[in-house]
């Protein structure tokens, strides 16, 4: 409960985090995209300055960004091995018992590291900018013409809200259970699988029951309020593209120019 | 004796950008066989402290030893043999298909025989005011707020500690239920010997109900006293976010217009007592 994981909203006044999150959503698909489009030296470069630009102009910390990466890492680890021993280019490195290392081995593993590591740091610096219920607010808005094919899209984003909303409270009830458990003698880590599995039921029963009940209170609260569905409902909050998403524009225009230059030139 | 603390410091997150400093260099110590109140305003770590006396949190800095066992990750099970642990709203942790199978949980983990575990469970249950015939085999869901809180207490008690911490046992009670909970407080500190750590907001209580009171203000030690020094102070009480109880701001205010009335009763009993002692010194005359 002490770590923080990647998804974590922290609170901040930059241009990043003052940017429509629709931008925001934009740039960071695009950066995604292009990380896989243009793949070479130069691209890696490319995306690598931006990434480091976004990063500094954030104010988020680096130490935080890299935290992210030890997520994805034994991942990362597992892929990179299995590509250094499979891939057989170039000259031949290392030639030892089974394993054989070659040096087109080398850089496409080199490649697929960096590009993974760009990939999470700039899609958790997303989270990082950008609170969880202004990234749904930014997909609904950005989904609103799926209505006309008859996909609820006000109904989905209200779910993934509400959803999103009710972690941290969960989080707090399932500590709080857990200790209160704990303090009868509750004992998670030891036994076999069936006694483990048996001994999450004191937590999981009462967290349930009070998931449903706050369920319950909320779907009151919400029709006392005359909520009735996405139809003809205006936004108190609504988003605006401001200056700060031109200047983000820009950016990304000629980012992405660089990107497809790389590509076709080099 | 019971409870002793050096130096407690505490921080939540630590090293994140979400890190908050809770408790700043805590030392007291708890004695055996009293009730000591926990006081403090909103959000000074009142909770924070208690979760220390079995060892849910570890200080961040310094050390807490419980009945002379000092508390690490490695004496947990010793520890939490000897302090029982009464949250905020107990109720939400009930869970069991029946009362008695609820509150029988903790026992049953140490390795009793089920029929004990039932005796003891029924026991508990006579303790806390319930009846186990007429409440005991049914579902803790169907109880009603007050009897739902008697039975997690139950829960606790069943397993005989030495030491029981509660977090405002009786918060959300109507005055009835309020006091119930507390004469329950009592009647285990003098007939089961149990030393008792209570955390409240309300002073009127705590003036009936302590030997002892450690106010908290900010996460530092503000005060830890006998209630009638603690109570009778409006300053230092102010300064930690409280106010003097009703009998004393009424005693303080009577003595401007009553010059010789003592001013040092703290509860209702003691008011009254003072004021039938004060006539009957203004008759004699
Ligand atoms: N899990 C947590 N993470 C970060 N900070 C926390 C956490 N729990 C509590 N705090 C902070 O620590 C401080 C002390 O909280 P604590 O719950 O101990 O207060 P309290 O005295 O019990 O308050 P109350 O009377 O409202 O119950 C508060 O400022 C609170 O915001
Ligand atoms: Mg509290």
């Amino acid at each position: 409960m002490n770590n923080i994981t990647i998804g974590q909203y922290i609170p901040g006044n930059s241009i990043l985090h003052r940017a429509d999150p629709r931008t925001k959503l934009i740039a960071t698909i695009l950066y995604m995209v292009m990380l896989f489009v243009s793949d070479g030296p130069v691209g890696l470069a490319c995306s690598a300055a931006l990434l480091i630009a976004a990063v500094s102009t954030s104010k988020v910390g680096w130490k935080l960004v890299l935290r992210s990466l030890k997520t994805i890492l034994i991942v990362v680890i597992f892929t990179a091995v299995i590509n250094l021993l499979v891939i057989k280019e170039g000259t031949v490195l290392v030639n030892f018992w089974l394993i054989t290392i070659t040096t087109g081995g080398v850089f496409t593993t080199l490649r697929l590291i960096v590009r993974l590591f760009l990939l999470i740091m700039g899609v958790s610096l997303l989270t990082f900018t950008t609170t969880p219920i202004s990234l749904t607010d930014g997909i609904e808005t950005m989904f609103k013409p799926l209505n006309k094919i008859k996909v609820p899209v006000h109904d989905i984003a209200m779910m993934m809200t509400i959803a999103i909303r009710f972690v941290p409270p969960l989080m707090e009830e399932a500590g709080r259970i857990t200790r209160a458990q704990a303090s009868r003698g509750a004992d998670y880590t030891s036994g076999g699988l069936m006694a483990r599995v048996k001994g999450f039921f004191p937590i999981l029963l009462p967290m349930i029951v009070g998931a449903f009940t706050r369920a319950d209170q909320l779907a009151d609260a919400m029709e006392a309020r005359c909520y009735r569905g996405g139809e003809g409902r205006t936004k108190f909050n609504k988003l605006a593209f401001t200056k700060v998403d031109v200047y983000l524009t820009v950016i990304l225009c000629l980012y992405t120019l660089a990107m497809i230059l790389a590509k076709i030139f080099l | 004796m019971s409870i002793k603390v050096s130096n407690l410091s505490y921080t939540y997150q630590q090293d994140t950008p979400f890190q908050k400093e809770a408790l700043y260099d805590l030392t007291f110590e708890i004695p055996d066989g009293q009730i000591t109140a926990i006081m403090g305003h909103t959000g000074s770590g009142k909770s924070t402290l208690a979760q220390h006396f079995n060892g849910l949190l570890m200080p961040s800095t310094g050390t807490i030893s419980v009945n002379d066992i000092p508390v690490t990750s490695k004496t947990l099970k010793q520890v939490r043999y000897q302090v029982g642990m009464i949250f905020q709203y107990p109720e939400y942790q009930l869970f069991d298909e029946t009362v008695l199978k609820d509150i029988a949980y903790g026992i049953l983990l140490r390795g009793i025989s089920p029929e004990e575990a039932e005796n003891k469970a029924k026991e508990a249950m006579k303790l806390v005011g319930l009846d186990p015939e007429t409440h005991g085999n049914r579902s803790p869901f169907d109880l009603s707020g007050g009897q739902k809180r008697r039975a997690a207490i139950a829960g606790v008690l069943v397993m005989e500690p030495s030491i029981l911490v509660m977090d405002e046992p009786a918060a959300g009670l109507d005055p009835e239920g309020r006091r119930e909970i507390l004469n329950l407080v009592q009647k285990l500190n003098k007939e089961k010997g149990i030393t008792v750590v209570i955390v409240s907001h309300s002073v009127e209580d705590m003036a009936e109900l302590a030997d002892n009171i450690l106010i908290l203000n900010r996460g530092r030690l503000h005060a830890f006293g006998k209630p009638a020094d603690i109570l009778t102070d409006k300053e230092s009480l102010e300064q930690a976010g409280l106010e003097l109880p009703v009998a004393t701001i009424l005693m303080q205010n009577l003595a401007k217009r009553l010059p010789g009335l003592p001013t040092n009763a703290f509860t209702v009993e003691g008011a009254v007592e003072a004021l039938i002692q004060y006539k009957g010194g203004q008759t004699n005359e």
